[in-house]
Parts: structure tokens; C-alpha cells; sequence
């Protein structure tokens, strides 16, 4: 009687668990779920195993991949430059297990990229990244993290409540992936933008207490790793809207302080300062047709034809 | 580590199970126990490494003094071994605070140092000195220094209690038949495990929800409402209840899964009629360290109604203190030992106030429990509160003074009551999350649990699940949920209740009793 309660439960455990690890990973295998982006992570994750030899490789969030094009800043640098850049949702972490697979590839020089605010974001979105860019153990980043994640991942009430509910839908009312509503990643090397905004009301404060210091984890991380391999690692902000550069200077010259701390040379203390028309989907992405603006920006700022103190801003 | 975190589910207990059963299995008693300890220091280690010197200190040191004291009968020796033990504690838990108040006092400015509280310091500490006493009171006997080691290290109740005797635990960890794994406790411990769990993860978590959003603003100095205010009092108070009580059933499933009895802890506090009865329920062996330890030693009831009256006060007073280093804890002891004083008061004088034919009614329970827990929920608003400011905006939002903004469907069903009541400042735009049918229900569901569901000991009691539980079974199980077997039913029961669990187990959130 006694062996049998537990076997009882043990059989409906699993039974359950199965349920629900399957629901899951039918909604990330099938982009159901918004965050995931596996479209764009499986295209730069193809882009890096497929390269024979990269010089330059440019990481960060949507800010840069919005904002920078590859192509044209190896062009102009007359070197070999590849973008792996990923989303916010990846955060620093995403950015470190990216730099690391173009460190193996040979690449001498890494470009950080990342929106203004990301040093506020949450740090387990850093964790998570690589639950989604896992290809080899190395991607998982912090072990007990990692582990904490994965089942965070395929075993949380929300994300299994959304996969249940996306499935349904998937089958019953014929919705496709989310990413699949987006854009080929391969048309413009990263996602499509959707609409352009009107920028005229944009008013962003953001408050110093907001910053999270744990979210430098994976940048001081990455500084080590850049170390360790010699290669030469520097970080620069997003584009941003005008607003930002006016209301925050106590604030973005407390990250500044932050990140030049990790070891890794900060490109520009001010960022790219967007006026209203230069704005594209949102305050941190540059409209489509200005992108090889920006990239003549970060141009400039990698090779020092802009002051390396005053930076960029406008 | 928290006992609701994956590594902790997932790895730790596994492997120390099996440890437990193989070690029980090949190796000698020792050797069994040895490992426990082992695991135990890994536990408590997991959290801050460094103060695992801390604790293996506290543990040789006592040990040393305890087996000095059975030989010797030194009451320098006893002395030293409190004054040591208190001097740890007052350390780490209130030089901070004395620091403080020296400033504010003479407006010096001693300089503040940074200092972690090592976690579970304030338990460990209170079952040594325990320990020490007994030992100098003869009440010990020679133990194994491994056996001590467990008596204090044993992870179930390390991090918050219960605060064992050694009495109680000793000579369960000395039988030879509680090694190995039992089939039988093993069912038990698991079932009361996830109660314990689903407690602390699925309702007291979204109890904090509801509370901790209201209680920031308070401490912010923002105006919040009545209705805000008295919401979330009393989400807190569930939350508090739920978070501890979990906790309490957790140690217990742990304990028993190895083949260990704990004492009760937490028996249905809410359902008490009187303040008496409530801490003969809520955190029962501290209420029972303070008696035995603090209370009677200042005399207790021995010297006429005035001194013990004195004595409850200042044994509350200490009590308070030792939940934290702060004027909001000794606040709060100071409400309770008045609330115990008028409720002594209330036992002479009600057969001369009430008439003996009405105090038996339902009615005259009814309002015994309405005011004990108006009580009980009053006195957590201090409790809760960071500073003192924070609760007087609280106190000052339930009495009414911000005025009252009042739900959406209240509005829409009274529309009128703003201009019967114009000086009331009433609002019916239903601001705040107090507005949203979704959180009421939350409150309600968890207050019916509260109050008309047998709690886990009861629902178990045939398992025999817990110490010293004799005190409460003098009534028959007398409620409309069967109580629990081994049956496929209850299995499936407690797989559901386990995958709701481990689906809810990625917002880990530490227990409130963890901080004292």
C-alpha cells in the first residue's frame, strides 16, 4: 500500500510533467511564444558556425542591429565585420556567448552595442540567453543558473499557461508563429522594423536608482574573456532619442563609470542622439533608411576620428 | 539554499536521501549521522561560506562549555557560555542598532559597520543556551559530539526552527531503527512537504503580492486609502500566516522523510479566540522557549498579579526584540505583552462582567475571535512596516484619515454614498488592486482556507506527524474534507498539488522568517 502511494504519485507526476514540457517546447520549436526570436538566433547562430574568418564582430541588442550595418562599417574599416547581434531579451549574457563563438572564430576585435537603459533590465534575462543559444555546453552560462532556467523555461506557470493556450490556437484557429509575422532575418540581416513612431512626445527619465549591478555580470565576464584572449573589445551605446541625452546625465555618466569599471574601453561617454525624424519603431532604433548614418557614426568612433570624451552626440 | 528552489528539490535532497540510505545501508550509525551534519554545514554553507566558521564555532564552543557544565556545575562557566552566546548575537543581530540609537542619543556619529546577518543565528543561538542550562541543571546527558552537531545543524529546522529541545531530538538521532529509508515516513514527509510548499509558493507569494506594493508606498509617505490600507493589513497577514506555516510544514515533511519527529510549531493560530490561545499556537516552541527561559526565571506567576503582569510585558518585550534589531519589532512585542495583560485582566474579571450563560455562545466566540484577530492584524501592520513613519501612514490610512476609495462594483452598486457621507472623502473611481474582483478573490479563498479547512497536522493526524500534538486532538477530526491516507486518491491529489508547484517554483522568493 505504501510503495503503491508513492508510485501513484510518481506515475501522475510524470505523466503531468510530460504534459506540460510538451506543450512548451511545441510553442518555442514553433515560435509561438513572443520572446524567443528563434528565427533570428538560429540565423546568427548559422552565421557564425558557417564564417571561415571574421576580423570584426559587432554584438548587443536591437539598438545595434537597428543601427549598424555590418557590411558596409567592414567596408569602410576594410575589414572582415559580421553582425550577431541579438534582442534586448538576451541582455549582456546573449552579448557574451556571441563574442565568445566570434573569439573562437578567430575575430581580433569585438563591438558592443546595447541600448541605453539595458544596465536596469532584469538579470535572469541574462541567465536565460543561453537556454535559447544553446548548441554546446560552453553556451550554458552560469551552471546553476543555467539548470534554474531551463526549468524556468519548460516549467514555468506562465510560460506553459501561453504555450497551452498558442497550441490550441495554433491548431484550432490556424495562428502562425509570431516570428513568422515578422520579416526573414536574412533580408536585412536582423529583424524588419514595423512602423515608424512619432517621436515629438518621447520624454525618457530614467533614475539612477534603476540600475541593477548585477546585470554587469556577463559585461565583466566578457571584459575577462577579451583579456585572456587578447583581442580587443570596446562598447558603445545605442541610438537614442535626443530626450535621453538632455534629461540623464547623472544617470549615463553613472553607467559609464560602470562599464568602463568591467575593463572594456568605452567607446563614447554620450551616445547617438536621434532627433524626432530619425526615429524609427521605437526611442532606441534608428529609422531603416539612416542606417548607414549610424554606421558612419560608429565608424568614427572605432577608428577615433570623433573624440573619444565628447563622443558622437549632437 | 531555499527549501522552494529547484537546486534544492531537485539536487540537494535527492542526494542526501540517498546518501542517508546507502550510508544507513554499508556504514555504521556514525558514519550515518556524520553525513547529515555533513549536508546540514553544506546547506547552511550554500547561502554565505564564510560564516560556516561562524557556526562551527558557536557549535564547538558550546559543546566544550555544555560537557564542562555536567562535570563541574560551574555557574562562571554557564555565565561565560551566555554571555558568549548573547555577545555573538548581540553582534551581529543589534550592535547596528545600538549604534544607531547611541548617535541619535548623544549625537555622536559612531561610525556604522556593515554587517551581514548570518542567517538562522537567532535560532541556533536560543537552542544552545538552552542546551547550556540544561547542561548545568544536570537535565543533559554525555552526548557524542556528532550528535550535538545535528541536534543544531539538522537542516530541516535550521534556518527557522522550530527551536528544538534537546530532549525532543536527541534521542531520536541515538535510535538505531530511524536510519535507513522507510517506505512509510518517506510517504508522510513527501505529502507534508508539498502542502508546506504549495503554501509558501501559491498563496503566501501572491499574498505578497497584494501587500508589498501598499506597504512600499506607505513607507514612501504616499496618502494611500482606508480600503488600501485595511486590504493590505490583512494580505499581509495572510502572507505572513501561509509563509510560515508553509515553512513549519516543510521542516516537519523534511524532518520525517529521515525518519525524525519535530515538534508543532504552528497550529491554526487564526482560529483563536483569545491572545493566550494564539501564542499557544503561532511559533509554539519559541512561545515556549520565552516561558521557560525568560517568563518563569523573572518569576512568572509567583509574585502577585502586578509582577507577573510585569513579567508577560517584558518576556513579550524580548520577544519582539528577538525577531529584529528595531523600534518596530519592540513596538510590536510591547502591543502583544498589552494584549496578553488585558486578555490575564479579561480572565478575572469576565465571570464578573458577562453573566456565565452568555459566555459559551456562539455569538460571544464570535466576537472573542473578531477582536483577537483585529488584534492580531493591528499589531502585524508594525510588524511589517520597515519605520515607524511607514506605520503610522498605515494606521493613519486604516482609521480613515486619507479618506476611503472604494472598489468598482461597490461604486456601481452604491453610487450614491459620497453625498450621504460628503465628509468622508469617499472615491469611487476603485483606484489601487484592492479595486480588482481577481485580488478579492485571492483574499477570500485564502481566508476560507484559513478558517474552515483542517490545517496539515490535522488533516495527517493518523500519521502521528508531529511532537507534543496530544494538546490539540482533544476534539474528534471534524471536517467535510476526508482526512489523509495512503490512497491512489490522495496520490493523484498530491501529484497535482506537486506540478502546480514546480510550475510556480521560477519566482523564488525567500521566507519571512528567514530574517530573524
Amino acid at each position: 500500500m505504501n510503495i503503491n502511494y508513492l508510485g501513484q504519485f510518481f506515475k501522475y507526476l510524470a505523466y503531468l510533467l510530460i504534459i506540460c514540457i510538451g506543450f512548451s517546447w511545441f510553442a518555442i520549436q514553433n515560435n509561438l511564444l513572443e520572446f524567443t526570436y528563434t528565427d533570428l538566433t538560429n540565423y546568427q547562430l548559422s552565421k557564425i558556425d558557417n564564417i571561415d574568418y571574421v576580423d570584426i564582430a559587432i554584438v548587443g541588442d536591437s539598438s545595434a542591429g537597428n543601427g549598424i550595418d555590418a557590411n558596409l562599417l567592414g567596408k569602410m574599416l576594410n575589414k572582415k565585420a559580421i553582425s550577431l547581434v541579438l534582442t534586448g531579451s538576451f541582455g549582456y549574457g546573449g552579448s557574451y556567448i556571441m563574442a565568445k563563438k566570434a573569439i573562437q572564430k578567430g575575430a581580433k576585435e569585438i563591438l558592443i552595442v546595447h541600448t541605453v537603459d539595458m544596465p536596469t533590465r532584469p538579470s535572469y534575462l541574462d541567465h536565460r540567453a543561453g537556454v535559447f543559444l544553446i548548441r554546446s555546453f560552453s553556451d550554458l552560462l552560469n551552471l546553476t543558473e543555467g539548470i534554474h532556467h531551463v526549468l524556468g523555461l519548460y516549467l514555468s506557470k506562465d510560460i506553459v499557461a501561453t504555450a497551452i493556450k498558442q497550441t490550441f490556437k495554433y491548431f484550432f484557429s490556424n495562428v502562425e508563429g509570431t516570428e513568422n509575422k515578422r520579416s526573414d532575418p536574412s533580408k536585412y540581416d536582423y529583424i524588419k522594423q514595423h512602423e515608424k513612431i512619432n517621436a515629438k512626445n518621447i520624454d525618457i527619465k530614467i533614475s539612477s536608482s534603476l540600475i541593477n549591478k548585477d546585470k554587469l555580470y556577463y559585461l565583466n565576464k566578457l571584459a575577462n574573456y577579451c583579456n585572456e584572449q587578447k583581442v580587443k573589445c570596446s562598447y558603445a551605446h545605442g541610438p537614442i532619442h535626443h530626450s535621453f541625452c538632455k534629461n540623464n546625465s547623472d544617470y549615463l555618466s553613472k553607467i559609464n563609470t560602470l562599464i568602463s569599471n568591467t575593463g572594456i574601453n568605452l567607446l563614447s561617454e554620450k551616445p547617438y542622439c536621434m532627433n524626432n525624424d530619425e526615429v524609427g519603431d521605437s526611442e532606441d532604433h534608428i529609422s531603416v533608411d539612416l542606417k548607414n548614418a549610424s554606421t558612419r557614426y560608429y565608424y568614427a568612433i572605432l577608428t577615433s576620428i570623433i573624440s573619444l570624451k565628447t563622443g558622437g552626440s549632437r | 539554499m531555499l527549501f522552494n528552489s529547484y537546486i534544492f528539490i531537485f539536487a540537494f535532497l535527492p542526494i542526501v536521501l540517498l546518501g542517508f540510505h546507502l550510508s544507513s545501508k554499508y556504514l555504521s550509525q556514525t558514519k550515518v549521522l556524520l553525513w547529515l551534519v555533513v549536508s546540514s554545514l553544506f546547506f547552511y554553507g550554500w547561502w554565505n561560506i564564510s560564516y560556516l566558521v561562524l557556526i562551527t564555532f558557536s557549535i564547538g564552543f558550546n559543546y566544550i562549555i555544555s560537557y564542562y557544565l555536567r562535570s563541574n556545575k560551574a555557574k562562571a562557566a554557564l555565565i561565560l557560555g551566555i554571555f558568549v552566546n548573547i555577545a555573538m548575537l548581540g553582534y551581529y543581530k543589534y550592535a547596528n542598532f545600538f549604534i544607531e540609537n547611541l548617535n541619535y542619543i548623544s549625537n555622536s556619529h559612531y561610525a556604522i559597520e556593515n554587517i551581514i546577518l548570518p542567517l538562522a543565528i537567532s535560532f541556533f543561538t536560543f537552542q544552545q543556551i538552552t542546551y547550556l542550562i540544561d547542561s548545568y541543571k544536570g537535565i543533559t546527558k554525555d552526548h557524542d559530539f556528532i550528535h550535538y552537531c545535528l541536534f543544531v545543524t539538522f537542516f530541516p529546522q535550521l534556518i527557522a526552527g522550530p527551536i528544538v529541545h534537546h530532549k525532543e531530538m536527541l534521542p531520536q538521532f541515538l535510535k538505531k531503527e530511524n536510519t535507513g529509508l522507510k517506505v512509510n515516513n518517506l510517504s508522510i514527509g513527501l505529502t507534508i512537504f508539498l502542502i508546506g510548499l504549495f503554501k509558501k509558493v501559491v498563496i503566501a507569494d501572491s499574498m505578497g503580492a497584494l501587500a508589498t506594493p501598499i506597504f512600499n508606498l506607505a513607507e514612501q509617505g504616499v496618502e494611500i486609502t482606508m480600503l488600501e490600507a485595511w486590504g493590505a493589513a490583512l494580505a499581509y497577514s495572510l502572507q505572513l500566516y501561509f509563509d510560515f506555516s508553509g515553512y513549519s510544514d516543510m521542516a516537519i515533511g523534511l524532518a520525517r522523510m529521515f525518519n525524525i519527529k519535530l515538534p508543532v510549531n504552528f497550529f491554526s493560530p487564526y482560529k483563536s479566540k483569545n491572545i493566550i490561545e494564539f501564542w499557544r499556537r503561532w511559533h509554539i516552541t519559541l512561545s515556549n522557549f520565552l516561558k521557560d527561559y525568560i517568563y518563569i526565571p523573572l518569576g512568572g506567576s509567583r509574585n502577585g498579579k502586578i509582577k507577573q503582569l510585569s513579567n508577560l510585558l517584558i518576556t513579550m518585550l524580548i520577544g519582539g526584540l528577538w525577531h529584529g534589531a528595531g523600534w518596530t519589532f519592540i513596538i510590536w512585542g510591547g502591543m502583544h505583552g498589552l494584549f496578553l495583560i488585558i486578555n490575564h485582566l479579561w480572565l478575572n474579571w469576565k465571570e464578573r462582567v458577562v453573566s456565565s450563560q452568555y459566555l459559551d455562545k456562539t455569538i460571544t466566540k464570535l466576537i472573542a475571535w473578531l477582536i483577537t484577530i483585529l488584534a492580531l492584524i493591528l499589531s502585524w501592520v508594525i510588524f511589517r512596516a520597515e519605520t515607524l513613519n511607514g506605520a503610522i501612514t498605515m494606521y493613519s490610512a486604516m482609521i480613515g484619515f486619507n479618506g476611503l476609495s472604494l472598489p468598482n462594483s461597490i461604486s456601481t452598486l452604491a453610487p450614491a454614498l459620497p453625498s450621504i457621507f460628503p465628509d468622508a472623502n469617499i472615491m469611487t473611481n476603485g483606484v489601487g488592486i484592492f479595486s480588482e474582483g481577481s485580488n478579492d478573490a485571492k483574499i477570500i479563498i485564502a481566508c476560507i482556507i484559513v478558517l474552515y479547512f483542517p490545517n496539515t497536522l490535522e488533516w495527517m493526524h493518523i500519521t502521528k506527524p508531529a511532537l507534543n500534538m496530544e494538546h490539540f486532538f482533544k476534539k474528534k477530526y471534524n471536517y467535510k474534507l476526508s482526512y489523509w491516507e495512503q490512497s491512489a486518491k490522495h496520490a493523484r491529489l498530491m501529484a497535482m498539488i506537486a506540478m502546480i508547484v514546480i510550475l510556480s517554483l521560477g519566482d523564488v522568493s525567500e521566507f519571512l522568517y528567514f530574517q530573524f
